[in-house]
């Protein structure tokens, strides 16, 4: 079974004989059969004939006598035709060589008209009775040059449907070597593509039309890997890059400290920094841990109904103070209920509050909005600020991706995994992040499935 | 109060030894699970600190061994290991706390001290720091006689300084208690939240108690009363 299901050229033989050795043996029996019959009809035809000549000579004989004598010398010189005539159940006369038995007169008697077959010793024979006069003529002839025909008929017929089974097994086999032929240009090229060289495609126009979605899929697959494993190597020198900035900050301010006596302000002042540096560095750290673990659905979504208002109200309380230090106000308009985790959705929340704080325009509003209908349910922050240029809003969810405005401006904190994290909180929940920014007004909308 | 370090990191070791008995504790250093089981069977700990991953025996057996033998002090386990299937089974041996490495040592010594008050202290509705008056159940804030006004939130974290006098509260643990943000936030909310505080209990007056620990939290506190 297991083979079977392995070998395509061995399916593919087996349904070749299945379906010629089905086809032939049927086509060889039909052809036997129709033969046969037709040798009977051509023997009954041939016996019919002598029968009506055996009528005639009896029409013109005056005495039963007379017609025996008659018959019996009209019949001597054919050697294939035996004859035998009764007069009820005597026989009157029998051509040489040949015993009638009453038993077959009987039988032939019984089954008026029709022809009779039935094996003589060695020989089989074929009757037909004739009534003449009051008295019944037994016609009958040897058949065996046509057993003999087909005999050697029937052996050269399943000679030759053996013979064309089997070629038509290997044809399959052939067929399925060359239809499969195709295929080795593709795994030649498949196994040459390694991690250093996900640029390779596949060639699509020597391959065969049915051949072809499987091509593109593999290139299709294969432009995925190129792509996520180019993000990979991004977020690990990305990542290189985070964690070897603080430590070589701390390096070179502890060592320049060391280098020679200072005051314990200054010493003081040092340690401080250096506090600082490793709280980033350890909040980095403790965020890629969580977006690895929600990537990966390590971090399995508690399933709780979770109320998407009271949590925005709850986030506000947090965030207000800090919006009004910047003048902006905040609000929260509608409802709607989710499952999922409460804490995991608060922080994705929190995530796009804090953001869109950030960036807001002083003296603007920030609006939290819900909707539910029986599909989705989302939940958008809006705020009023720098529009977000196209190239970077397509970016904008990757991780450690800051827009160069972050990376120089001493306020914009974080490690930029914010988004990276509210988007992986999304993809466990089911559902997921859209952003769209266009004349100074940026929304970031969570949809819950 | 005594303590007993259970970790084989020599260095931490040391730190929190250093770092806790400058904090006004006794503390005990085992560097194996052997000897810190050998200790915390002979002697008696006021609160236990358990790294997990130890030579020998480690901090889930040591834990299990005490426990089964009715030793009931508080322990806090240490661990780089932050997977919940560790949490959940130092919560389900007994342990009352759990810090992932790495964690801020004002984060440590704020639950250590949440740990050896809980259920000791009857807690006042009243209370006064220097010329600050509290009256929780009124939510009444007075200083010098004058009334303050103060926002809920205001008075919640007003509470938590005072509830935990003289203790420095790391950011982490003010946001959490106060606002009940359970994850890093990259913001400075809480910096506002005690700038914000700070003008009305403080700014006006000339005794100044909360304390800014830099690097380390804030703290309130009589600077007369040290």
């Amino acid at each position: 079974m297991s083979f079977w299901r392995r070998s395509l050229t061995y399916r593919l033989v087996c349904l070749f004989v299945l379906v010629s050795s089905n086809l032939l043996i049927g086509l060889g029996l039909l052809t036997l059969s129709a033969t046969n019959e037709h040798f009977l009809e051509l023997d009954e035809v041939y016996l019919y004939d002598k029968g009506l000549l055996v009528q005639e000579i009896a029409q013109n004989a005056s005495s039963s006598e007379e017609v025996v004598k008659k018959i019996s010398h009209a019949f001597n010189s054919q050697p294939d035709l035996s004859l035998a005539i009764f007069d009820r159940s005597k026989v009157l006369y029998n051509s040489p060589g040949f015993e009638f038995s009453t038993l077959l007169l009987n039988q032939l008697g019984s089954q008026s008209g029709a022809a009779v077959q039935w094996l003589a010793g060695t020989q089989t024979m074929r009757a037909v009775s004739i009534p003449v006069d009051g008295l019944t003529v037994v016609l009958a002839v040897n058949t065996l040059h046509h057993d003999h025909f087909m005999s050697s008929f029937r052996a050269l017929m399943w000679g030759y449907v053996a013979v064309a089974i089997v070629l038509s097994g290997l044809l399959g086999w052939w067929v399925t070597r060359r239809g499969l032929r195709p295929l080795l240009p593709i795994i030649v090229k498949a196994s040459h593509i390694n991690a250093a060289q996900l640029n390779d495609r596949i060639p699509t126009q020597d391959v065969p039309t049915e051949l072809q979605p499987l091509a593109r899929t593999l290139n299709q697959m294969l432009e995925r890997l190129e792509q996520d494993f180019a993000r990979l190597s991004g977020f690990s020198s990305d990542l290189a890059h985070e964690i070897r900035t603080p430590i070589s900050n701390m390096l070179i301010q502890s060592q320049v400290t060391l280098s020679k006596k200072r005051s314990t302000d200054q010493y003081q002042e040092t340690l401080l920094s250096v506090v600082e540096e490793l709280e980033r560095l350890s909040s980095t750290v403790s965020d890629m841990l969580y977006l690895a673990k929600t990537e990966n659905h390590l971090e399995v979504p508690n399933q709780s109904s979770v109320v998407l208002e009271s949590e925005a109200v709850e986030l506000l309380t947090f965030y207000e103070l800090l919006a009004e230090e910047k003048g902006v106000t905040l609000t929260v308009a509608g409802n709607g209920t989710v499952k999922g985790d409460r804490l995991m959705i608060r922080r994705a929340i929190s995530n796009l509050l804090s953001n869109a704080i950030r960036h807001a325009d002083s003296s603007t509003h920030i609006a939290i909005e819900i909707t539910q209908t029986d599909l989705v349910t989302t939940l958008s922050v809006s705020n009023t600020g720098e529009t977000i240029p196209m190239p970077i809003q397509l970016r904008i969810f990757d991780r450690f991706f800051r827009s160069d405005q972050a990376r120089t401006h001493p306020s914009f904190e974080g490690a930029g995994l914010g988004l990276a994290i509210t988007k992986a909180i999304m993809q466990a929940h089911g559902g997921s992040i859209a952003v769209n920014s266009e004349q100074s007004k940026t929304v970031f909308t969570l949809l819950f499935l | 109060m005594r303590l007993l370090i259970v970790e084989d990191e020599v260095k931490t070791g040391a730190y929190l030894q250093q770092g806790l008995s400058e904090a006004g504790f006794t503390v005990d250093v085992a560097i194996t699970g052997e000897d810190g089981l050998h200790h915390a069977t002979t002697s008696v700990y006021d609160l236990i600190i358990l790294d997990i991953m130890l030579p020998g025996i480690n901090g889930f057996d040591i834990l299990e061994k005490l426990r089964q033998n009715g030793h009931l002090s508080p322990v806090i386990f240490l661990s780089a290991k932050d997977r919940v299937e560790d949490r959940v089974k130092g919560f389900e041996l007994g342990a009352d706390d759990y810090l992932v490495k790495p964690f801020s040592f004002s984060e440590l010594l704020a639950r250590i001290r949440a740990l050896l008050r809980r259920g000791r202290t009857i807690e006042s509705h009243l209370v006064s720091v220097a010329d600050l008056n509290v009256d929780f159940l009124k939510r009444r804030v007075t200083r010098a006689g004058n009334r303050i006004d103060l926002t809920a939130k205001e008075f919640a974290l007003l509470e938590l300084l005072i509830r935990r006098k003289s203790e420095v509260l790391p950011k982490s643990l003010i946001a959490s208690q106060v606002w009940d943000m359970n994850f890093d936030s990259d913001t400075n909310v809480v910096e506002v939240a005690m700038r914000r505080l700070r003008s009305k209990i403080d700014d006006p007056f000339d005794i100044k108690l909360i304390k800014t620990i830099r690097g380390m939290g804030y703290s309130l506190e009589d600077p007369l009363a040290s």
